[in-house]
């Protein structure tokens, strides 16, 4: 198969947002900006790269980023909250992510609300969003747990509104790969939006569900450098990466001899002791002949 | 469903110390693992005693396929035997295979058969290498993915086939170069196999299917019954400290930080119903939750924080607080202690 001839997908990274939630990791305004640049590098196009409503410290490390020449297109991410989209836009983003929960669970424990709420609070935010003229993309979070035809209604309203994807968050990685076959499969033909896979590594199938989805048909995918994120961590960039070229035929658009040099650089600049079984391609570490 | 223990294997190529030997074996057991799979000759180098009744039933002998070998086994006391072959492209079983595995059919061993590079191969002929080595006396087939060719749903498809269609017992060995390997292990499980290899975090030349990953994501993703897990992170940590091996913090299931929860939405959320951001609750695998103050904490969990030491924070100064926290966090660029928190709040409250 030529190159020009692969099915092309688009890494979402949030190692700076989702992957800094991981415990005890913290980045400075410096190591957002070496972060983003060598991801750019990489072929990364979209970067999420943090929360402006979290305060002085975030804002002023957004503002860097985006005053780095790069050319992906560098994402906030918000709540549906007016609070939260103009401090994006106030730090300047162009374009901006507005998460809501999904579930029914989320919706009645987190929130105390109703999808009726929901939907009109993400309406709003999207309103408001566009009309400082920013690009809005749309999250579903705990999609994994939620009614899937809510999914739908949610990306339909989105849609209308001016949405250009909507992400789907298995918030508590509960998605097996062939659960998620199935459901990528139902959800890709009835959904107004393209849609950004979002899984999380509480089982171990964080970067497994992200190819098999992406495999389905979706067209984009969140990942972080070495898996890092919240709890067990999200897709690895690496190894999903890695497993789209050399098992699907898949092109991501990512340089791959940038992958090991990116753990590294985040490795080192979190703090985190270096421990051989980061998530990273292991065909990187271990030449096969080496273990038989 | 049957767990075939790779961590041992992997341990004592490593090398580990002998010493460490029955501590190893002794947690495996506790993960109820229904074999321990060794090689011979490693055996035979640790200088190991023959075994007894007990182990010969639980350790599979991994030899290559000759009839020395499987006298060597059987001379150490193994009753169950693994011949281990690795095919160039066009070969098939040879001679020698087939007299080893009539050889220890002669002696009364379990006689298995694992194709190390089973994945470059297509269904029909494993189907036709499987038909050879049935009618030599093998009882098992192990097909072990050592390329990492599979993915989930393509090692689904093909172990399904290979399981509907073949005499005798199928066994997988999922490998992790993509990180794909607790997941192909699911694939293989949903397509009706029942005996998989395992290791414990996976560990490996080129990594395994994770055991405790398989064992949670049967209980909570295919609603399967499972024995006791109240004691699986401490186990696995154990036998990983014996074998030399080290994981992240954050490993899957069995990780110290797994339930460390910053962000101040999580932490809001764990507060109201920990089922919000917790796939199940860490006492489940022996685990605790933690409360980090750092940089993405919100009022919720600086108020959460003091009234753990019952105290309430005043509402003016929650957010001064918190503005010094997260300023401390990114100058020291680690979570805050709990000294540095009380002086931020004694400060905070005089002015």
């Amino acid at each position: 198969m030529f190159m020009k001839d692969r099915r092309k997908v688009k890494i979402v990274d949030t190692t700076l947002r989702d992957g800094e939630q991981s415990p005890g990791i913290v980045f400075s305004a410096s190591d957002k900006v070496m972060i983003a640049s060598a991801l750019d590098k990489a072929g990364v196009e979209w970067i999420e790269a943090g929360v402006p409503i979290m305060g002085k410290e975030e804002e002023e490390a957004l503002k860097h980023i985006l005053a780095a020449p790069l050319k992906a297109k560098i994402i906030a991410w918000n709540r549906a909250v007016t609070a939260d989209v103009l401090a994006s836009v106030r730090c300047g983003f162009s374009y901006v992510h507005i998460s809501v929960p999904i579930s029914d669970l989320h919706i009645k424990e987190k929130i105390k609300k109703t999808r009726k709420w929901v939907l009109e609070e993400l309406e709003q935010a999207i309103l408001l969003a566009k009309s400082f003229g920013c690009t809005v993309s749309v999250g579903a979070e705990d999609a994994g747990r939620a009614d899937r035809e809510f999914f739908l209604q949610v990306a339909e309203v989105a849609a209308k509104r001016g949405a250009i994807h909507i992400r789907f968050a298995d918030t508590v990685g509960c998605l097996t790969p062939v659960s998620t076959a199935e459901l990528f499969s139902f959800l890709l033909p009835r959904c107004s939006l393209p849609i950004e896979v979002h899984m999380h590594n509480d089982f171990g199938l964080a970067s497994a569900n992200t190819v098999v989805a992406l495999a389905a048909g979706a067209n984009m995918a969140s990942t972080t450098i070495a898996g890092i994120g919240e709890r067990a961590g999200n897709a690895g960039l690496g190894e999903v990466v890695m497993a789209l070229y050399d098992l699907y035929g898949i092109d991501s658009g990512v340089d791959v001899g940038s992958l090991e040099s990116l753990s590294k650089l985040v490795m080192e600049l979190s703090g985190l002791p270096k421990v051989p079984q980061i998530r990273f391609p292991m065909l990187y570490k271990n030449p096969r002949n080496a273990c038989i | 469903m049957r767990w075939a223990d790779q961590t041992l294997l992997v341990g004592m190529d490593t090398p580990m110390e002998r010493a460490k030997f029955h501590e190893v074996v002794d947690n495996l057991k506790k993960l109820q693992v229904t074999s321990i799979d060794v090689k011979v000759r490693v055996w035979d180098q640790y200088n190991l005693s023959p075994l007894n009744e007990e182990q010969g039933q639980l350790f599979r002998g991994i030899i290559k396929g000759t009839v020395e070998e499987v006298k060597l086994a059987h001379s150490l006391g193994f009753k169950r035997v693994i011949v281990r072959e690795t095919f160039e492209q066009g070969d098939g079983l040879t001679k020698h295979n087939i007299a080893a595995l009539r050889t220890g059919n002669k002696r009364k061993l379990e006689m298995d058969f694992l194709l190390e590079n089973a994945s470059q191969y297509s269904v029909e002929k494993i189907k036709k290498i499987w038909r050879g080595v049935f009618l030599a006396g093998a009882e098992t087939f192990i097909y072990n993915d050592g390329d990492s060719l599979l993915h989930p749903l393509s090692a689904a498809r093909v172990l399904g086939q290979l399981v509907s269609s073949m005499p005798g017992r199928i066994e997988f060995i999922a490998h992790n170069a993509y990180g794909l390997a607790t997941a192909n292990a699911l694939g293989a499980i949903q397509a009706g196999v029942r005996r998989i290899g395992t290791a414990v975090a996976g560990v490996g030349c080129q990594g395994h299917a994770a055991l405790e990953e398989i064992l949670m994501a049967q209980k909570h993703l295919l609603g399967q019954k499972i024995g006791e897990t109240q004691e699986i992170a401490t186990i696995c940590k154990t036998i990983l400290a014996a074998i030399k091996v080290p994981i992240s913090s954050t490993k899957a299931i069995i990780g110290d930080e797994l339930f460390a929860h910053e962000s101040g939405i999580h932490v809001d959320g764990v507060l109201k119903n920990p089922q919000l951001y917790e796939p199940f609750p860490p006492e489940e695998v022996g685990l605790t939750r933690k409360l980090v103050i750092g940089k993405h904490s919100g009022t919720a969990s600086i108020q959460a924080k003091f009234r753990q030491w019952n105290v309430v924070v005043p509402e003016l100064a929650v957010n001064k607080i918190l503005e010094r926290v997260r300023r401390l966090a990114v100058v020291q660029k680690s979570p805050i202690t709990d000294q540095q928190l009380w002086a931020i709040y004694t400060a905070a409250v005089g002015e």
